[in-house]
């Protein structure tokens, strides 16, 4: 048991420095809930609800390290967001972390990691640590 | 005279003598079963005819087949037909021969059948025919016609193939194939909120390790959102086991319809906000029935979550009114709406528009919806509204009777 309250730790990090993580799911709770996840470790994280938001964000002028990318969504899929952010110049090389449930990837994607769902915590974060090492977080 | 006939006589004699002993033996022959064809030539040439002995190969194997053999005049009469034949239209066979073979097809496919068989009289052609026999079910079958010429009139061969149990495999093979769908679906489904549960909870120990307890609160509550997703999906699945073998059983009470609309719709009022599609809501008051409220509740229900789904951020209407001792319960969105000819195959089970293909679900909440309704007595619709979006009608009725 751990005696004294700890500070609850702060949601925005401590230094501007750290990794900014794009988060493609559309499904409302698990989006917000990795997002929630990923500010708890350090990290800046947003939430975009299908490949076409994600693609609106990116257009905005957001600079992420990181993407995590759901396969299955609606008016936009996985790949064809993939598609589309390879086409373009100023985000084809941003990291892709595709996740997915198993039997999900029926035609082939580029991808630089892939994580099954469900997945734990911990391999989320080490998988998130792996992509964004250069950058603290 | 005499002496120069006498010989031409005498070969002649011999001539007779010798056909008639040809002709004897040929008889002696024939009713001895030994000669089965006979090869005669005419002015058209040689031909051969074949007698019709109980033991002739050609007969034997045409009245030993399991498929059908018919032969048809030009005028679709049944000339001849198999056992087999016989067997499958529970017809014996002196009712059959003389019979149009259109008696037995149902009334509303005798004219492609007649069609089939102007066709059949020029050239070899093959088509689905359903029989129906003279008691039982009907038989779904294959004609395979060719044109033959029987004793120089224009005729027609059939082979008629019982397609039965190619049909029943079929069905089986496609229902497979619907659970497997199913099955991968589902699992698809519960996974989700399952990953979410996951974090979630890898979440509240890291705010427990923190000692911070307002947090672990939230993330309790946040994870008990999951499990109740979770489980209204499990309930989904569920249903629709119980209704494909009919034990779905209704729990009838007095109710009031303007309630049970209220609480579906307040189930998704977060959800509504979320994706932008308000609910405006009117319902005429004192509007009762004996329902089952859970299952009603349900079904209103998925009716709602579908117009929020597919409602594109636009506001959805719901409205319930009552007139001549039914209830009509409207519910419309301005969202990517429903193809023409989708309108009626959406209530079917696992049945999606291609548009809403990646939007998640099972495709069972309409077709649950109408499993419900009609267990009540009432009826669903879907209609496409002019200027995008859909309306599905929902009537019950309010005395208990149904108006089916």
């Amino acid at each position: 048991m751990v005696k004294g309250r700890k500070k609850p730790r702060r949601n925005d990090p401590p230094n501007d420095g750290a990794a900014r993580i794009l988060v493609v799911d559309d499904d409302m709770d698990l989006g917000e809930t990795v997002c929630e996840i990923l500010k708890m470790s350090g990290y800046r994280a947003a939430h975009a609800t299908d490949g076409l938001v994600a693609l609106q964000m990116l257009g905005e002028g957001g600079l992420y390290d990181l993407i995590l990318l759901d396969l299955m969504m609606p008016r936009m899929d996985g790949w064809a967001f993939r598609q589309a952010q390879l086409r373009d110049e100023k985000f084809k090389n941003i990291p892709v972390v595709v996740l997915s449930a198993v039997g999900e990837i029926s035609r082939p994607i580029k991808a630089d990691d892939l994580l099954r769902k469900p997945v734990a915590t911990d391999a989320l974060l080490e998988t998130v640590r792996k992509f964004t090492s250069r950058r603290s977080g | 005279m005499k002496a120069n006939q006498k010989p031409s006589v005498r070969l002649e004699l011999d001539d007779l003598r010798q056909r008639l002993q040809e002709a004897e033996e040929t008889l002696e022959a024939i009713r001895s079963g030994e000669v089965d064809a006979l090869v005669v030539s005419g002015p058209a040439g040689e031909k051969v005819f074949t007698l019709e002995g109980a033991e002739h190969p050609y007969r034997v194997l045409v009245e030993s087949m399991n498929e059908g053999a018919v032969s048809l005049s030009d005028e679709r009469t049944i000339i001849y037909c198999n056992s087999a034949f016989a067997r499958m239209v529970g017809t014996p066979l002196d009712r059959i021969m003389g019979s149009d073979v259109c008696e037995f097809v149902p009334p509303e496919d005798r004219e492609a059948v007649e069609t089939l068989i102007r066709q059949g009289l020029r050239q070899s052609v093959r088509a689905e025919v359903v029989l129906l026999p003279r008691s039982g079910d009907p038989i779904p079958t294959q004609f395979s016609l060719n044109p033959v010429d029987l004793e120089g009139k224009p005729s027609i061969g059939v082979v008629v193939t019982d397609l039965s149990q190619r049909k029943r495999q079929e069905e089986a093979e496609a229902a497979v194939r619907m659970r497997d769908e199913f099955l991968a679906i589902a699992s698809h489904e519960l996974r989700t909120p399952l990953s979410t549960l996951v974090l979630r909870l890898g979440l509240l120990e890291r705010h427990a390790q923190a000692g911070d307890l307002d947090q672990v609160k939230a993330s309790v509550n946040r994870a008990k959102d999951q499990t109740e997703r979770m489980r209204r999906l499990v309930d989904r699945l569920l249903d629709v086991s119980q209704l494909a073998s009919g034990r779905l059983q209704l729990e009838l009470e007095q109710g009031d319809l303007g309630e049970v609309v209220k609480e579906a719709a307040g189930r998704f009022a977060e959800d509504a906000s979320n994706s932008k599609s308000e609910l405006h809501l009117t319902a005429e008051k004192g509007i009762t029935a004996r329902v089952d409220r859970f299952r009603l509740d349900e079904a209103i229900g998925n009716v709602i979550s579908n117009a929020i789904k597919y409602g594109a951020g636009k506001p959805v209407g719901i409205e319930l009114k009552a007139n001549n001792g039914k209830a009509t319960l409207v519910v419309q969105d301005r969202g990517i709406g429903i193809p023409v000819e989708d309108l009626s195959r959406i209530f079917g089970r696992f049945e999606r528009t291609k548009a809403t293909h990646n939007y998640g679900g099972l495709g069972l909440g309409l077709y649950i919806a109408k499993q419900v309704i009609e267990q009540h007595k009432g009826a669903i619709r879907a209609e496409s509204r002019s200027g995008g979006g859909a309306r599905i009608v929902i009537e019950l009725p309010l005395d208990g009777k149904g108006k089916r």
